[in-house]
């Protein structure tokens, strides 16, 4: 079977109620994805429902919430998948809550199944209280994890008290003020059709499935509640260095730059628009095919583990980077050093750009195999912008777009340095 | 279909032709039988396959190189297949002419790639730069190996489960072995695996068979003095492990750690590398029942009955014929959830297993499978394995076959199933690092 790229298209439409559908076809493909994304994550700190009165939202609620929203009367959902002979799983995010199952047989059954059981809650006190336990164990896994460790601590240090500094599981005190009333408050106020985003891929006839959603969806019971969600106030950052006696075998460094918040909203494709930049322009300056990396690879201040990110979701914003090793004070000085002459290095990479831009378009074609890829990207539940999508704005962006870019990453702010010791 | 040919001695190439994916794998799998201490030197010659030749001298021109290449995904690494040790070059591109002036890419690809595997320049004054930056690469993997838990758990069970002290080794090596290595080792180890390994060049997606062909086969092959070899040499096939005696205990404690990781090996008996019969396929189903599900055994009784685990399963490793379960909990609830792992095994060996509970098991197996033909790499990967395993060309139907099993096979091979090792990793407090009990 020949694949055909205007085929792929994402096929997009709303049904009555208001949930957003995304079909995405994948000729020739074994497996049916199926994702459906609740517009609702760990940032979510307090909301208030109707005009009533507001309702704080402990950390760690969205996961928990995750969790029970498999706990049904007769059991767990992932057991009916199961019967169904699909694989299902979920995950929580700072902004999406997303439940998915892969399967090759009983595709509207397991479609039916997964569109009733996120919209159709069911919690109680002892299933509430045993999934504590189950959490903890949960956190306490992650504490054990350096990488988990040092993105949290690097984090806490950027957005102190934040939100994004809770872990998204929680703590134990916060698991303790998690009870089935505030479950269902939630679930009525953010799993509503009109906040809940469905994406399927897989090689199916469209229409057929078009009718079948539409269908599904009117038998789901569902009301409409006002919604509105607290804005967070971010406390200024205080601290700027710190380190932390980890028994570690091998010394690990991140450092971050907490980027000026945005204060008005943007809609999702300059979202995504400056996502792709902010990593295009980061790639310029830090990627391992220029002359400064090599240059530090040479001299063994960077490894291959050196990693560097842009993030940039809700009030958010910032870079962070990762280096391994004893050297920290001297990752510390190059990557300074760099971040000073950024601008200036950004605007001479005229020929760096093109060649980039072109691997980019190359690499977001090869993500186009994988249906999970696909089906589970952030930015197109979250902004309606698809992998199709991203690759036609990667092609029309020119290098002054990536340094206008560049100019709000990298002048200003002060880098922040957490070190995990041996 | 897949076609196959030899390029050389040796030298085994198979192609899968297929038009569903946008882009081509290409795996160039060296295959030998492990031996003492050549695991920490043929993983250190991965890191210096995967940044440097003539043509690329340093990493820098490498990712320039892929970078020109419409973003190519060019990786080595050391993985190990029975008691092969394997060092595997993959690449990964886009369709050639799927976008603008990309036609020429499979000669610009196929040209790289031979400098890679060739053209390691020993000679240039590069070279030893390019030796203590990898060799330093290659430390800080360990290292960090060494703090993630269950990493090190599973090398640690390793060493109390294998007889052969080179199976027993961590697939990275050991720092002690690397601070001994000299650029003459490692090129040694390279000329050692051009000539003497078997190879299986595993290529899927569109291409001109004819063309693959002709130019794996100008590939410098004879002057590295390859010898003859037949295509399947018995001395390259991988083999089970020979285990060391059932009952091996361990326990280490570290600080700093909130939880305590248990692996448990369980050898499987009545197994063969080369035939995947109907003692394969049941122990398949047996580990989909016992702990690799949600609707496992493990899950539902240790996790969600009890809520001891948030992490418990089992896996199922037929090159090794062993069976392992890993769980991270409280250290104080040990025995209980010992016990527990032990009265799930009671229950498959006594047969109380629901004819729905066998049904779904066989559901998500085949499942499973169906979606991994969805998978451009686990393609590649799959046929270097079949070869290398010598396995029986397809008398077996996996979907068949996994119907076929019964109750009562799933029962046997619970019967049989035999504690190798136990190794547990706990918290311990100050001072009580790394104490064996």
């Amino acid at each position: 079977m020949e694949t055909n790229d205007h085929e792929e298209q994402p096929f997009v439409f709303q049904t009555k109620e208001g949930l957003t559908v995304n079909l995405i076809k994948k000729p020739g493909y074994h497996q049916f994805l199926a994702a459906l994304t609740a517009r609702f994550g760990s940032l979510t700190t307090a909301m208030t429902v109707n005009g009533e009165q507001q309702v704080a939202i402990p950390a760690g609620t969205a996961h928990f919430l995750e969790h029970k929203i498999f706990d049904k009367k007769d059991g767990d959902a992932l057991i009916r998948f199961t019967e169904l002979g699909a694989d299902a799983n979920a995950f929580t995010g700072p902004n999406q809550t997303t439940y998915y199952f892969t399967a090759t047989s009983q595709i509207l059954e397991n479609l039916a199944w997964l569109m009733s059981f996120v919209q159709d809650p069911y919690f109680t006190k002892e299933k509430v209280v045993r999934e504590r336990g189950i959490i903890e164990e949960e956190i306490k896994l992650y504490q054990d994890d350096p990488a988990w460790q040092l993105y949290q601590g690097i984090i806490g240090l950027l957005y102190p008290k934040s939100a994004l500094s809770q872990d998204i599981a929680g703590t134990k005190d916060s698991l303790q003020e998690i009870t089935p009333d505030l479950l269902y408050q939630i679930h009525a106020g953010f799993y509503q059709p009109q906040n809940l985003v469905l994406t399927v891929v897989g090689d199916f006839d469209i229409n057929e499935l078009i009718a079948f959603i539409k269908e599904q969806q009117e038998q789901i019971s569902s009301q409409t509640e006002t919604v509105l969600v607290a804005k967070e106030d971010l406390a200024k950052q205080v601290t700027f260095a710190a380190q932390k006696e980890q028994g570690l075998s091998l010394e690990k460094g991140a450092y971050g730059l907490r980027l000026p918040s945005r204060l008005e909203d943007i809609s999702g494709i300059e979202r995504v628009k400056e996502i792709l930049l902010g990593e295009l322009a980061l790639d310029l300056v830090f990627g391992d095919q220029t002359g400064w990396f090599q240059d530090a690879y040479e001299k063994g201040i960077f490894g291959d583990d050196f990693d560097y990110e842009y993030s940039n979701f809700g009030p958010y914003q910032y870079l962070t980077f990762f280096a391994d090793g004893e050297n920290q004070d001297q990752v510390q000085e190059y990557l300074l050093k760099r971040l000073a002459e950024a601008p200036a290095s950004l605007a001479e990479s005229q020929t760096d750009f093109t060649r980039l831009q072109k691997a980019l378009a190359g690499q977001t074609l090869a993500s186009q195999n994988r249906p999970d890829r696909l089906g589970l990207d952030e930015d197109l539940a979250l902004y309606g912008v698809s992998l199709f999508d991203k690759m036609n704005i990667i092609t029309r962006f020119c290098l002054d777009d990536v340094v206008q870019c560049g100019k709000r990453l990298f002048e200003g702010g002060r880098l922040t340095r957490l070190v995990l010791e041996k | 279909m897949i076609k196959k040919t030899m390029v050389a001695p040796g030298v085994q190439l198979a192609y899968q032709p297929t038009k569903q994916f946008k882009t081509i794998h290409v795996n160039v799998t060296f295959a030998t039988k492990a031996k003492k201490a050549i695991a920490t030197k043929r993983a250190l010659l991965s890191y210096l396959m995967a940044v440097s030749s003539k043509a690329f001298p340093d990493q820098r021109t490498v990712s320039l190189a892929m970078i020109d290449a419409f973003g190519a995904n060019f990786q080595t690494k050391v993985a190990t297949l029975g008691d092969l040790d394997l060092l595997t070059v993959s690449i990964q591109f886009i369709k050639p002419g799927l976008l603008p002036n990309s036609n020429q890419l499979l000669e610009q690809i196929l040209n790289f790639l031979q400098a890679m595997l060739f053209d390691f320049d020993w000679e240039s004054d590069q070279a030893q730069t390019t030796f203590n930056q990898e060799r330093q690469n290659l430390r800080q993997a360990i290292l960090s190996r060494q703090d993630d838990k269950v990493a090190f758990a599973l090398d640690q069970s390793r060493e109390l489960t294998f007889a052969d002290a080179a199976v027993r080794e961590s697939i990275l090596g050991s720092i002690e072995e690397l601070d001994q290595l000299t650029l003459q080792d490692v090129q040694r180890a390279q000329q050692e695996l051009l000539a003497e390994d078997q190879v299986v060049i595993s290529v899927v997606g569109d291409l001109e068979f004819d063309q693959l062909t002709r130019q794996l086969s100008a590939w410098p092959w004879a002057d590295i003095g390859r010898k003859e070899k037949s295509a399947v040499d018995q001395n390259y096939s991988a083999q089970i492990p020979q285990l060391l005696a059932a009952g091996q205990r361990k326990l280490v404690k570290k600080v700093d750690w909130q939880q305590a990781v248990l692996v448990q090996n369980f050898q499987v008996k009545g197994l063969s590398l080369h035939d995947n019969g109907p003692r394969y396929y049941a122990t398949l189903v047996l580990n989909t029942i016992f702990g690799a599900s949600p609707a496992s055994l493990l899950f539902t009784e240790v996790r969600e009955k009890n809520s001891l685990a948030y992490n418990i399963s089992s896996r199922f490793q037929p090159d090794l014929a062993i069976l392992t379960v890993v769980a991270g909990f409280d250290f104080d609830q040990v025995d209980l959830v010992e016990e527990l792992i032990q009265v799930q095994l009671k229950t498959l060996a006594a047969g109380q297993i629901a004819a729905e509970m066998l049904e779904n098991a066989k559901q998500s197996l085949k499942n499973e499978y169906l979606i991994r033909q969805d998978f451009q790499t686990y393609l590649a990967v799959r046929q270097a394995d079949r070869f290398l395993r010598q396995a029986k060309e397809g008398t077996t139907d996996f979907l068949s076959a996994i119907d076929h099993v019964s109750v009562a096979d799933v029962q046997d091979v619970a019967k049989d199933l035999i504690l190798q090792s136990r190794f547990v990793l706990a918290p311990g407090e100050k001072g009580e690092s790394f104490g064996n009990k």
